[in-house]
C-alpha cells in the first residue's frame, strides 16, 4: 500500500532462563496510519519472532496491562499511535523501576504491595454501620468530583517507571500507591485518614515525593498523581497542627426504593 | 533446568537524568538536588572558614580572603551564587505546590487532559527566568565590577 | 519524629532562608550592583574593617546564630532526605540520621561560638583603630 512506512523497531529482550544480561533486537515494521504500537508488536510476533513477549488484554486503554517505555516514554502501547511517536525509529523497552520477568513484560508485584498497604478501600470508624448499613452514604456531585479523576487509575505502572524517586528508592510507595491514598482520603464517606497516617507519614513514604511530576505526564488516564500527592501532604500539615478538618457523608436512612416494576 | 533471573531495571541514581524523555519539572527535580548538594558542601565549608576570623584573627582572615579571591575560587563563588538562585526560586515554586497552592483543585478528566503539570507551568517559567536575571546580576557583580 | 514534622520544619527553614540568604547574598555578593548594608563603601564587604563593624554589633550576632541555625537545619535534613532515597540510605537509615544529627549539632555549636567570641574580638579590634 502506498501510504505503508517500513519503520524499525528496536525492542528490549530479556529470557529470564537463558540470559543473564538483556540484549536489543531491531524488526522492521509495516506502519500504516493509525496503527498503534500494540499493532506493530503483534506484527513482529506474527512475521519474525514468535517468542517475544509482552503483556495485553483489552487494546483500548481500559486494563492498564500494556504499559512500556516507548521511545523514552512510559506509556500504553495500545493507545499510542506509531507515527505520533515518530516516522523514523521506535525503541521499547519494558517499564524502568521494574524487574522483568520477560521480554517486555514487568513484574508490578511491589506496586501492588505497596497499594495494598495504604488501604485502598472505605474506611468508617463505625463497621458494623459500613459492613450492615441501613442506608446510603449520600453524596453530592461537588464531593464525588473531589475524588473521581483519581479513582481512574487502572494501575498500568507508568507513574512508578516514570518517578525520579523510585529511581533510586526501593521501599518509596511511589505515586500510584500515594494517589490512591488521596483517592480515599478525598471521598466523603471515608473515615480512614488515621488508619492511613501511619503509613504515608514515614521514610519512603507520602514526604518522598519532591514534584518530579512525570507521573502527571506520563498517566494515560488523566489520574494526575502528582497532584493528589500534593493534595494529601497539605491535609498532613493541616493535621500536624491540628487544624484538620473532614466533613463525612451521613448514613441516610433506606426509605425504601422504588422496584422495578414501579419504576415501568 | 537453569535457574530463573530478572533483570533489575530500576534506574538507579542516572535515572535522575537519563533513562527516559522527561519533562521540564522532572529534570528541575535532579537540578534542585545537585544544587542543593553543592550549596551545603559549600556551607560546610564556609562555616570552617568564616569562624577563622574568631579564632585566627585578622591576619588569618586577610590571608585566607587573598588566597580566595583568585580566579579559580572566583568561578566557585559565582557557581554558589548561581545554585543559591536558582535552588531558592525552585524553591519558592516548590513550596507553593507542596502545599496545594500551585496544583489547582481535582477536576472531571477530559481529554486531552489538563495536569497539575500545566497548572504550575507558569510559576516553573516565572522562576527560572528570575534566576536566570539574579545569576547575571551575580556574575556582573563577581568578575566584572570593580 | 513523623516525617510531616521533619518536613514541615524544612519548608519553614527554607522560607527564612529566603530572607536570610537572601540578605546575606545582597550584602555579599551584590555590593556593587545594589550596594546595601556595606558599612564601609570604599571597601570589600569581606574586608576586616567591613566584617569588624558587622561583627561587633548584637543584632547581627543574634542574626547569625538564627541564620546558622536554620542553615544547618535545612542543609542537614535535605541531605538526610536524599541519602535516605538511596539504595545505601534505606539499609543504613540510623547511621544517616545519626551522622547528620552529630554532624549539625556539632557545627552549630561551633558557629555559635565564633559569632559570640568575634562580638568581643571586633569590639576590641574598633577600639584600636578607634584609638
Amino acid at each position: 500500500m502506498a501510504d505503508t512506512r517500513k519503520i524499525p523497531f528496536t525492542i528490549l529482550r530479556f529470557n529470564p532462563e537463558t540470559d543473564t544480561k538483556h540484549r536489543f533486537d531491531t524488526f522492521i515494521v509495516d506502519v500504516l496510519p493509525g496503527m498503534t504500537v500494540l499493532e506493530g508488536l503483534h506484527q513482529i510476533k506474527a512475521r519474525h519472532d514468535a517468542t517475544l513477549a509482552w503483556r495485553y488484554s483489552c487494546r483500548m486503554g481500559v486494563c492498564g496491562s500494556c504499559g512500556m517505555l516507548i521511545n523514552g516514554r512510559a506509556t500504553l502501547a495500545c493507545n499510542t499511535q506509531i507515527l505520533d511517536v515518530s516516522p523514523i525509529a521506535i525503541a521499547i523497552a519494558p517499564l524502568p523501576n521494574f524487574p522483568i520477568i520477560k521480554d517486555l513484560v514487568p513484574d508490578l508485584d511491589s506496586m501492588f504491595q505497596k497499594h495494598r498497604e495504604i488501604k485502598p478501600w472505605i474506611i468508617r470508624e463505625n463497621s458494623i454501620e459500613q459492613n450492615t448499613a441501613k442506608g446510603e452514604f449520600y453524596q453530592s456531585p461537588e464531593q464525588l468530583v473531589e475524588y473521581l479523576q483519581f479513582s481512574y487509575c487502572i494501575k498500568c505502572g507508568c507513574c512508578m517507571a516514570a518517578c525520579p524517586t523510585m529511581a533510586t528508592d526501593a521501599q518509596y510507595l511511589g505515586p500510584q500507591p500515594l494517589a490512591q491514598a488521596y483517592r480515599y482520603e478525598a471521598d466523603s464517606r471515608d473515615q480512614g485518614f488515621n488508619a492511613r497516617k501511619p503509613v504515608l507519614d514515614r521514610d519512603s513514604g507520602l514526604f518522598s515525593c519532591h514534584y518530579g511530576s512525570e507521573c502527571s505526564v506520563v498517566c494515560p488516564k488523566g489520574v494526575d498523581p502528582a497532584k493528589a500527592i500534593q493534595l494529601m501532604k497539605r491535609r498532613m500539615l493541616l493535621d500536624l497542627f491540628h487544624l484538620y478538618r473532614k466533613k463525612n457523608a451521613e448514613l441516610c436512612p433506606d426509605q425504601g426504593k422504588p422496584s422495578a416494576q414501579d419504576g415501568s | 533446568m537453569p535457574q530463573k533471573k530478572t533483570d533489575d531495571r530500576r534506574l538507579g541514581i542516572k535515572g535522575w537524568a537519563l533513562g527516559g524523555r522527561w519533562g521540564f519539572e522532572r529534570y528541575m527535580y535532579t537540578v534542585h538536588r545537585i544544587t542543593g548538594i553543592g550549596l551545603v558542601v559549600y556551607f560546610l565549608l564556609h562555616i570552617l572558614v568564616t569562624s577563622t576570623r574568631a579564632f585566627g584573627g585578622q591576619h588569618v582572615w586577610e590571608s585566607l580572603m587573598g588566597t580566595l579571591s583568585s580566579g579559580v575560587f572566583k568561578i566557585g563563588e559565582f557557581l554558589v551564587f548561581a545554585g543559591f538562585a536558582i535552588h531558592g526560586l525552585n524553591g519558592i515554586r516548590l513550596i507553593l505546590i507542596e502545599l496545594g497552592f500551585a496544583t489547582g483543585k481535582a477536576i472531571e478528566p477530559e481529554y486531552p487532559y489538563q495536569t497539575s503539570v500545566d497548572k504550575q507551568r507558569p510559576i516553573a517559567i516565572v522562576a527560572a527566568a528570575a534566576a536566570a536575571v539574579i545569576i547575571l546580576f551575580g556574575g556582573y557583580n563577581i568578575f566584572l565590577a570593580h | 519524629m513523623r516525617q510531616s514534622t521533619g518536613w514541615t520544619l524544612h519548608l519553614i527553614t527554607g522560607l527564612a532562608l529566603l530572607i536570610l540568604l537572601g540578605t546575606h547574598m545582597i550584602i555579599m555578593h551584590l555590593d556593587d550592583v545594589i550596594g546595601v548594608g556595606n558599612i564601609n563603601p570604599d571597601k570589600k564587604p569581606v574586608d576586616w574593617e567591613n566584617v569588624t563593624a558587622r561583627g561587633k554589633q548584637i543584632t547581627m550576632m543574634f542574626f547569625y546564630i538564627i541564620f546558622l541555625g536554620c542553615a544547618l537545619y535545612h542543609a542537614c535534613f535535605g541531605s538526610r532526605t536524599i541519602l535516605l532515597e538511596t539504595d545505601f540510605g534505606a539499609n543504613n537509615k540510623q547511621l544517616i540520621t545519626a551522622i547528620v544529627v552529630i554532624l549539625g549539632f556539632g557545627l552549630f555549636i561551633f558557629g555559635t561560638a565564633a559569632a559570640i567570641k568575634f562580638v568581643d574580638i571586633s569590639q576590641a579590634g574598633m577600639m584600636v583603630m578607634g584609638g
